[in-house]
């Protein structure tokens, strides 16, 4: 028979029925039940398919643990794969769904995979596609048909709707685990004032205390102890909350499931809250995890482990079965048959230790369990469930050493002893080490300066010794805070029948076999991943011998449930087939997180608009309305081009362009980084920072300059203002702002220090905008006053103070358009009315704006470099700049430029390309000599493209080997990507204007 | 997550900062013209297990550059100060 | 002069947002251009060359890294050791006296920042959202600020009492943020305040 809820007992609210779902099939659930209790209780015996061989899967742990129950959650857009249904809360209208089966997790049309299972053995991925198969179709047959049979949950691909919120938390004391121990080391601290964060991953604090029945000694000493860290303001108690990662400088990270619990987040809460906790010190007081044995047929629905068992039972009001078999080999298995011959079930207890000591047995036969001493389980009989165990006399290794007898049965409980978890603790410090005394890994010291460790995670095995290590685990933490315990008196310990732990007497006993050490059947070590004990015997007859290898090799461990059942066992066969003990094998390293974390969480609000933080210019309003098109430049959004009606890009910015070559445009370059180099020393830093000399600069004088990084190559270029003695005002590209001012930071605080010199970001304070046109000087010298703006008293390379409808502003004589042009700075907060200004006084010049894609045509067709030249690995030589260093100076990469692999004469350097097809070449696009095959990496690169309205053709900038030495040649110009081969011949980069003329009028 | 005590700001989360190399090499004078020196300075590198000084730049802070110590295997935070402060 | 203009104008809507609860929204937000905002930097000696200029405005010295000075409706945060920050009307009084001084660099930065306004019962926890700091008020008491990253974007975070923070953000990265802060907001329901 399958499973059942009793009549009465559980911590549910039996008054309330809520409406949950699983395949469509309704549920019976209670407020207080997991997704799992509640599948017990309605009888849904298989509730998944295995990972590989689509084998009938049932509830298997009652925690975080549950290897098997993973399940789809929700529908539509917050459908969520790889739920645990085990620590699933219900809630009211909760769908739940099975996940890699097909048509029903009840009738699997994949289930005959089984039948392949010889292929899927350990190593199949490394075997199959290393070696001759490799990039075959034989590899893509296979991984087309393992992508479809194995695996888990599916994913949506709609926008999650709801939010996750990150919060930086900080505290004198994280306690981990809201079980005994850690509510003992709570209280302690809070009591003695510290400020507390507790954590708790389930929605109930209490722990293993929560699988006790309703009503015992514990309900009280557990009430006690709530009711005063509730009271206390100090201690934060956080349930639903997962303490996934420890960090180096005591950093926690949390997952809070705010809303998981609800059908939809309510009242604008987040789904879920990632915490950072900073905290001084730490408790960890993360439990033990139940440990199975291994045999065959062990992943069958109704085997599960047997502190399960007791949770469903005594947590849950649930029955998981009538007649249970329990298979231990260890003392913890007998409050569980205990527990369960209470509720009502015919229990059998095979303990793998040949004799049971009276205060263990004598109760267990009074309450009606059958005892079977000596022997084990060694195969679960049933096609779909468990309907029988196969029980067998067993040696100390776990070797049958006589007869089977068949007992009827519809559960089988494990019980192998516990593993502590140790993974926070593991994940901050070293791997654990073993201690023999509990058969368990377990810190290799109980306190470090800033983390305890309390409670099972340490083995503490009785409940009064659990809440004792709590209690001393606080004291520690609280004297290494400077922190007096005011009472220690945490309540007492409540008399538990059968609280023995599990390491007395264990009988280290991991999987049973057949006299000759082989399983009955398929036996399961990871049974999320479908990793059997034969693929551990298979990987150790293939020479692997690191567990770390193991673990990839056979993929044990490594499911979402990152092995917390079965890690163990893997490393005690390996250590029984080399022959070495357990500490000799070691153990894998333990890595973050310790349950899986939503990628939602960890990102929070920083997606879509706010991926990163965007940057607006003071005018970006104007632009919008303008009904400018806009465009991403670096963090910055900046106006591409402005359509006129329809136009399309292309349209737009050749009409934007040659406006600007007849009339007078005006652009937004409040972009530009703006620095402020100030101090005594401010031209000797000029002159060490840029290639060209800046002792001469004269106040009220521009001056352009590139600077090379350290190892030669070109870094930036942009114009300085001299403002006066000690105060310049430097531009740098848009790209390169912040690159430029901490670079100038670093050699001002680690180079030069001596220098009295101060740089500092003033990009935000100004806004600017270029006025470039053969009609710019007329439109501004009609707007300014205070400022004569006529060729002889403003030249290019001057700026001067002006004043436009009242508001202070500078302007700069200076092109890169290679038109008349000048660029306008003004206060940010007042650039609209200064822009609105210009348009004003622009109508009789006929002003329009342009954008970015213009922008870019004008000084292609000037042959100015920006960034797609200014690119990293390109030097002076190569762009045509060497004519500005001077070698009268050293400066910034002044003697690594002349490293000899930058010197070559070979090296790509800048040329113009004239196109002679009605297409433009792609950025990117390779060049090869006219004739030879367009093969390899070619002879250089095509930077910058555009359509020249001056010049009526297609143009772009280029990178060349030996380029200059090649004018006038005709080249191929290839885009491999989308197979486009164009003509171009080799030019001056200068296009257009190369006297200046335009510029110097 | 380095927490890095910030001479200025106090302690802080790493993601304030950006990391500057190693702080030992020593920036050859600007007169200096032998090319082995201004290679030294920019790529050679001692990659050591332990202790490492280093530069760190609380670039969202008060954009000082730091000298800190930090061991490579252990990614323990040790003794930091100001770049500008000789130590 | 003519007003300074926000760059929220087009995002700032004066209104209630975001969860409600019986005691009203948990945060109020608003913005206000600084209506001063200078910088004096300077070397070795700074204390002593800066002193005259902060005298103009009854500060005694340069402060600490720590805590803000109030004098008039001028307040002083030292953010560096050779940098301080002035806000308010008065800043620009010392434009004139630290200028003239070689050993001081002086920079008039009034439209480089706006001043953002987390004020309510949730500010802490608002605020905790938003940076890598505690927050909590006896580390972080009435009149201390710190210059850290929210969003990854350098700001100063002055706490005026035990429910407001004023934020100095640049003023090109204020729209984003401002949206950024208003999402983070929400749980604990908020208010924005009309322009100042």
């Amino acid at each position: 028979m399958a499973g059942q809820r009793l009549k009465q007992g559980g911590r549910i609210d039996r008054r309330k029925t809520l409406n949950v779902r699983f395949d469509g099939r309704k549920l019976q659930a209670h407020p207080g039940d997991t997704l799992a209790s509640a599948l017990i209780a309605s009888g849904e015996m298989i509730v998944a398919r295995g990972f590989k061989y689509h084998r009938a899967r049932g509830v298997y742990a009652a925690g975080s643990e549950d290897p098997n129950a993973l399940v789809h959650l929700r529908t539509g857009a917050r459908h969520e794969p790889n739920a645990r249904a085990t620590t699933t809360q219900v809630f009211d209208g909760l769908e739940s769904f099975a996940q890699n089966s097909w048509p029903d997790v009840r009738f699997d049309a994949s289930a005959g995979i089984g039948l392949l299972s010889p292929f899927l053995s350990a190593g199949f991925y490394y075997k199959t596609f290393i070696g001759p198969f490799k990039g075959t179709r034989y590899w893509m047959f296979c991984e087309s048909f393992i992508r479809k049979a194995a695996g888990m949950g599916r994913a949506v691909k709609i926008n999650d709707p709801d939010n996750y919120d990150k919060l930086n938390a900080f505290c004198d004391l994280l306690v981990v685990g809201g079980g005994a121990s850690g509510l003992s080391a709570a209280l302690t601290a809070g009591r003695a004032g510290a400020d507390v964060i507790l954590v708790d991953q389930d929605f109930e604090p209490g722990g293993s205390l929560l699988s006790q029945p309703v009503g015992e000694a514990s309900d009280d000493w557990l009430e006690d102890v709530l009711l005063e860290l509730k009271s206390l303001t100090n201690v934060r108690i956080l349930t639903r909350t997962t303490a996934f990662g420890a960090y180096d400088e005591d950093v926690y990270g949390l997952i809070e499931n705010v809303s998981d619990h609800l059908l939809a987040p309510e009242n604008d809460q987040p789904r879920q809250r990632y915490w950072l906790v900073r905290s001084k010190q730490a408790v960890l007081a993360t439990g033990a995890i139940e440990r199975p044995l291994v045999f065959a047929n062990n992943d069958l629905p109704g085997v599960m482990l047997a502190g399960a068992v007791q949770t469903y039972v005594n947590r849950f009001g649930v029955l998981p079965g009538q007649r249970i078999v329990l298979s231990s080999n260890n003392n913890s298995a007998a409050q569980v048959a205990l527990h369960l011959a209470r509720a009502g079930a015919d229990v059998t207890l095979c303990d793998a230790r040949p004799t049971l000591p009276a205060e263990l047995s004598d109760p267990l036969l009074a309450a009606g369990v059958t005892l079977l001493t000596g022997k084990l389980v060694i195969k679960a009989i049933g096609r779909r469930k468990v309907n029988a165990a196969l029980i067998v006399p067993v040696d100390a290794a776990g070797r049958a050493t006589g007869a089977a007898q068949k007992v009827t049965c519809d559960v089988i409980g494990l019980s192998g002893g516990w593993s502590p978890v140790v993974h926070l603790w593991s994940q901050r410090f070293k791997k654990p080490v073993f201690d023999d005394n509990s058969g368990s890994f377990i810190p290799a010291e109980l306190g470090r300066e800033t983390v305890k460790c309390a409670g099972r995670m340490v083995a503490a095995q009785t409940l009064a010794d659990r809440i004792a290590s709590g209690v001393t685990a606080a004291q520690a933490a609280l004297a290494d805070l400077s922190l007096d315990a005011v009472d220690t008196s945490v309540p007492a310990a409540p008399a538990l029948p059968f609280d023995t732990g599990w390491a007395d007497d264990i009988l280290p006993v991991w999987s049973v076999t057949d006299a000759k050490g082989k399983t009955l059947g398929k036996a399961f070590v990871d049974i999320q991943h479908d990793v059997k004990l034969t693929d551990i015997d298979q990987a150790h007859r293939e020479g692997y011998v690191s567990v770390e290898h193991l673990k990839r090799y056979t993929t044990s461990g490594m499911a979402t449930d990152q092995g917390k059942t079965s890690n163990i066992i893997a490393l005690a066969r390996m250590a029984e087939l080399s022959g070495k003990t357990i500490p000799q094998t070691g153990t894998t390293t333990f890595r973050p997180p310790y349950t899986p974390v939503a990628i939602g969480a960890l990102v929070g609000h920083e997606h879509g608009l706010h991926f990163t933080a965007t940057r607006y210019s003071p005018i970006h309003d104007w632009h919008l309305a303008q009904g400018a098109k806009m465009t991403e430049a670096g963090a910055w959004m900046r106006p591409w081009y402005y359509p006129d009606g329809s136009e399309t890009l292309s349209e737009a910015y050749r009409r934007e362009a040659a406006h600007v070559r007849q009339h007078v445009g005006i652009v937004d370059v409040s972009t530009l980084g703006k620095i402020a180099v100030q101090g005594p020393d401010a031209a000797e830093f000029l002159n060490r920072v840029y290639i060209n000399g800046w002792k001469s600069l004269k106040s009220g004088r521009l001056r352009y300059g590139v600077m090379l990084r350290e190892d030669g190559y070109v870094m930036d270029d942009g114009a300085t203002a001299c403002l006066g003695e000690n105060d310049y005002f430097m531009s740098t590209t848009t790209a390169n702002a912040a690159r430029v001012l901490a670079f100038a930071e670093h050699l001002l605080q680690t180079a030069w220090k001596d220098m009295k010199v101060h740089v500092t970001t003033v990009t935000d304070q100004w806004a600017a905008f270029a006025v470039a046109g053969p009609k710019a000087r007329d439109l501004l010298q009609s707007v300014v006053s205070g400022a004569d703006l006529s060729r002889e008293a403003m030249p290019n390379n001057h700026f001067v103070n002006a004043v436009i409808n009242g508001i202070p502003v500078r302007i700069h004589r200076m092109s890169y358009s290679g038109e008349l042009a000048y660029e306008v700075y003004v206060a940010s907060g007042y650039a609209q009315q200064v822009w609105n200004a210009l348009h004003a006084a622009g109508t009789p010049f006929n002003l329009k704006p342009y954008g970015t894609e213009a922008m870019g045509a004008l000084r292609i067709e000037k042959g100015h470099v920006a960034g797609p030249e200014i690119e990293g690995r390109t030097t002076l030589n190569d762009l045509g700049l060497n004519g500005f260093a001077s070698s009268k100076k050293p400066f910034v990469g002044s003697v690594l430029r002349g490293r000899e692999v930058l010197t070559e004469a070979s090296r790509p350097t800048l040329v113009g390309l004239e196109l002679g097809s009605a297409q433009g070449a792609k950025s990117g696009s390779l060049i090869y000599a006219k004739g030879v095959a367009a093969k390899g990496h070619g002879e250089g690169w095509v930077s910058s493209t555009t359509w020249s309205p001056a010049l009526g053709k297609y143009i772009a900038l280029a990178l060349v080997q030996s380029g200059k030495s090649r004018t006038g040649e005709e080249v191929q110009v290839v885009n491999h990507l989308e197979n486009q081969t164009l003509s171009a011949k080799i030019v001056s980069s200068h296009f257009y204007d190369p006297a200046g003329e335009r510029q110097n009028a | 997550m380095l927490r890095i005590n910030c001479p200025v700001c106090g302690t802080r989360d790493e993601t304030e900062f950006t990391y500057g190399g190693d702080a030992t090499v020593v920036r050859p004078a600007m007169d200096e013209t032998r090319a082995q020196l201004w290679l030294d300075y920019v790529f050679n590198r001692d990659n050591p297990r332990g202790p490492h000084t280093e530069y760190w730049h609380h670039v969202q802070g008060c954009r000082q550059w730091l000298v800190m110590e930090r061991n490579t295997l252990t990614h323990e935070v040790g003794e930091c100060h100001l770049a500008k402060e000789a130590c | 002069m003519p007003d300074i203009q926000s760059p929220l104008a087009a995002v700032r809507t004066p209104g209630r947002f975001g969860a409600s609860f019986d005691a009203g929204p948990g945060i109020t937000l608003s913005d206000a251009p600084l209506s001063g905002l200078v910088q004096i930097a300077g070397w070795d000696g700074f204390e002593t060359a800066v002193k005259p200029a902060l005298k103009t405005l009854g500060f005694s010295d340069a402060g600490d890294f720590c805590c803000s000075r109030q004098s008039g409706d001028a307040t002083l945060f030292r953010t560096a050791p050779d940098r301080v920050l002035i806000t308010g009307a008065s800043a620009g009084d010392v434009l004139e006296i630290a200028g003239a001084n070689a050993e001081l660099a002086v920079l008039d930065l009034s439209h480089a920042r706006l001043q953002i306004n987390v004020e309510g019962r949730n500010a802490e926890g608002l605020m905790a959202q938003l940076a890598p700091i505690d927050f909590r008020l006896n580390a972080m008491p009435i009149g201390s600020f710190v210059q850290t990253g929210i969003h990854h974007i350098g700001v100063l975070i002055h706490r005026t009492s035990a429910t407001r923070f004023e934020l100095m953000v640049p003023v090109t990265f204020a729209r984003g943020l401002w949206q950024f802060i208003g999402l983070n907001a929400a749980p604990f329901g908020y208010d924005v305040l009309e322009a100042a």
